[in-house]
């Protein structure tokens, strides 16, 4: 066996640089060489992060000219005729017999008052024709979600390759696959206006085998679900009573995918895997081991731990019960020595304020965060030993402290959905506990998030007493930096930030047959989301806390108030332009 | 001009604390769809997929975008302590 995987030309733990840094000057290592790379570094990557010293911690979780002014044309966005009826979803033989497809999704809409039909056609690689039968999974995220809040619906395509899909505004993921080929995974938006149309080709697939054993006792564990979860959550195989597996399709335009496997009473686990028709490899997840890898088709032996089971109850003053509360765990531990994934759970409190998690490595260390309306954020740090189960007894929570404020533009004018980040000022926590396993890595209290309203207004709940800084941002670039102290005495604190006199803003209007376009959305981006505004009556709309280090992306959508057409249209311009866009001048 | 040894040490130390720890960063996929990473193999430029959630480590080789949905880790979370 060789050492196939040898991405990083150093290998180093997530989150663990500053110990081996002081590892290294610990051994007295400061050669010559040391210092030019030191110098190097330093002016290519800038300063360096924060210093994380030991201490007490909060409670709490935690030059090109500017372009002239553009004038845009909106353009009517006719709705797209279906091209094929859609036929009644026929049987499919089943997939080998080691598969063991989820039930396919009823054919339910996500959908609010305003959505849009997506359309995905899925093709045969070779012959181009349209693939029958062949499933698909959507999974849909809709606008404002978290990123691990999503909805996935299965579906096959008719007999000629369509599947058909109604979703509310949001982002939406799909990628399709039949017996030895599968497509994707393909993104698009939908939008009230919008209507996508995807087309998916088909590509041959390579088999992966492997076995799934106890970590304990090396037995080969029977049932385990096994996906290629990087491409698709839904298509899995279940394991033999010997703990062996044959998934069919990993992806060949994929350099590498991660495959995952759960079972009920033991934690999930994931196993990063390269395969092309040249060979395989499966790089350990440690820097001491040694990959595997190998021709022919890939094996993969991946080992579970138990599961954890966390129990509790959340209580307020007195000891009152806390029904509904939040209960959210993560913990992090390594697939590559430079890649980590989470492992996480949640539930809800009951009528009688206990709740149960179940799922979890029982092998690394989780951070729990509790959260509940009208009190402040709770975190707690729980070490991984292979306890299968854990009862943490009563959880106390707090009042919470309340921080509002208005976010006005240099001339005094609300500033609409710009981005208010709340960042505690503690040092973090150096009782996390690595291993060879646990990165020690945790989110959770990093920072609190929030937009502001139309009537620039933030809102942050859920806060205990503690000392803050609060960056207003756009673009990933605070604007405005202030520091907030909130003490145990005051439990509604106010503030009015103004924005410096040197942040620009945009300032618009969008018009239809000569007349203003009232209620129109103007979305700005650059380099991602940067905020999105309403036109007022006169059409006329703001977006301030900009800079002219480049120009924006703006993408209009409106609705014409006479015949209901749905507008939508696309420029670039800066920060200091007064884009005047005008329907129907194309 | 001379310069002191040890102040050349102290110099020197701040130098490789900086330029070492400015390098070491590590990006959460935060896009609900996941996230592409790059990574140069055998001289190769390579583009793999990421589960919302992952976190990768930057100093390794792994080119990690905003744009791609990757969101810098900052710190370790403040806990209190004695949770358990």
């Amino acid at each position: 066996m060789n050492h196939a995987f040898q991405p990083p030309t150093k290998d180093t733990p997530p989150g663990s640089a500053r110990r081996r840094l002081s590892r290294a000057l610990a051994l007295g290592l400061l050669p010559a060489t040391s210092l030019i790379l030191g110098l190097v570094f330093h002016q290519r990557t800038g300063p360096a992060p924060r210093p994380q010293a030991p201490g007490p911690v909060p409670t709490t979780a935690d030059d090109e000219p500017p372009a002239p002014g553009p004038s845009l044309s909106l353009a009517r966005r006719s709705p797209p005729t279906p091209r094929v009826q859609a036929a009644p979803t026929s049987t499919l033989a089943d997939l080998p017999p080691v598969s063991s497809p989820p039930p396919e999704s009823p054919s339910v809409t996500l959908e609010s008052h305003a959505s849009s039909e997506v359309e995905v056609r899925v093709l045969e690689a070779k012959s181009n024709r349209p693939a029958a039968h062949a499933r698909v999974e959507l999974r849909f995220f809709a606008e404002g979600a978290d990123f691990d809040a999503g909805q996935t619906i299965l579906r096959r395509t008719d007999s000629h390759g369509f599947v058909r899909q109604r979703f509310s505004p949001g982002l939406l993921s799909v990628v399709a696959w039949n017996e030895t080929s599968a497509g994707g995974p393909f993104e698009v938006s939908v939008g009230p206006a919008e209507a996508p149309e995807l087309e998916i080709a088909l590509q041959p697939t390579l088999p992966v085998e492997g076995r799934v054993v106890d970590a304990s006792t090396g037995e080969g564990l029977g049932g385990a679900q096994v996906s290629v979860w990087t491409f698709a959550e839904s298509d899995t195989v279940v394991t033999g009573a010997d703990g062996t597996f044959l998934h069919p399709r990993f992806p060949t335009d994929a350099f590498a995918e991660q495959l995952r496997v759960t079972l009920p009473g033991f934690g999930a686990q994931v196993c990063y895997l390269e395969a092309s028709e040249e060979g395989w490899s499966v790089p350990s997840p440690t820097r001491e081991d040694a990959a595997v890898q190998g021709t022919g088709t890939p094996w993969v032996e991946i080992a579970l731990v138990p599961n954890l089971e966390i129990t509790g109850k959340i209580v307020g003053a007195g000891g009152a019960v806390v029904p509904g509360a939040r209960i959210e765990a993560e913990g992090f531990y390594y697939v590559l020595p430079s890649v980590a994934s989470r492992d996480a759970a949640e539930a809800s409190s009951s009528e009688d304020g206990s709740f149960r998690l179940e799922g979890l490595r029982s092998d690394i260390g989780h951070s729990l965060r509790v959260r509940a309306e009208g009190f402040a954020d709770r975190v707690l740090e729980l070490e991984g030993d292979l306890d299968r189960t854990l009862d943490l007894g009563r959880i106390w929570l707090s009042p919470q402290a309340l921080l509002s404020g208005v976010v006005l533009d240099p001339d005094g004018t609300p500033v609409e959905d710009i981005l208010v980040e709340l960042i505690p000022r503690g040092e973090p926590s150096e009782g996390i506990r690595e291993s060879t396993v646990d990165t020690g890595l945790r989110t959770h209290g990093e920072s609190f998030r929030t937009r502001t309203d139309p009537a620039g207004v933030f809102d942050f709940p859920g806060l205990s007493p503690g000392e803050f800084s609060l960056h207003v941002a756009r673009d990933s670039e605070s604007v405005l930096v202030h520091e907030v102290s909130l003490s145990g005495c005051s439990a509604n604190d106010w503030l009015e930030l103004r924005l410096p006199p040197g942040s620009l803003t945009l300032v618009g209007e969008v018009r239809t047959s000569g007349a203003a376009l009232a209620g129109a959305e103007v979305i700005v981006e650059r380099h991602g989301y940067v905020g999105s505004v309403k036109t007022d009556s006169e059409g006329r709309f703001r977006v301030a806390g900009l800079d002219d280090e480049g120009a924006y992306e703006l993408e209009v959508r409106g609705t014409c108030s006479r015949t209901g057409a749905l507008l939508t249209a696309r420029t670039s311009s800066w920060a200091h332009a007064k884009p005047v866009l005008n329907l129907g001048r194309r | 001009m001379k310069v002191a040894p040890r102040r050349l040490w102290t110099v020197a130390l701040f130098l490789i604390v900086t330029g070492w720890t400015a390098s070491a960063e590590n990006y959460q996929c935060r896009s609900a769809s996941g996230c592409v990473a790059t990574i140069t193999k055998n001289g190769k430029f390579k583009k793999v997929r990421f589960r919302p959630g992952d976190v990768i480590d930057t100093e390794t080789g792994w080119v990690a975008k905003s744009t791609d949905g990757w969101k810098k880790v900052k710190k370790k979370s403040p806990l209190p302590a004695g949770s358990r």
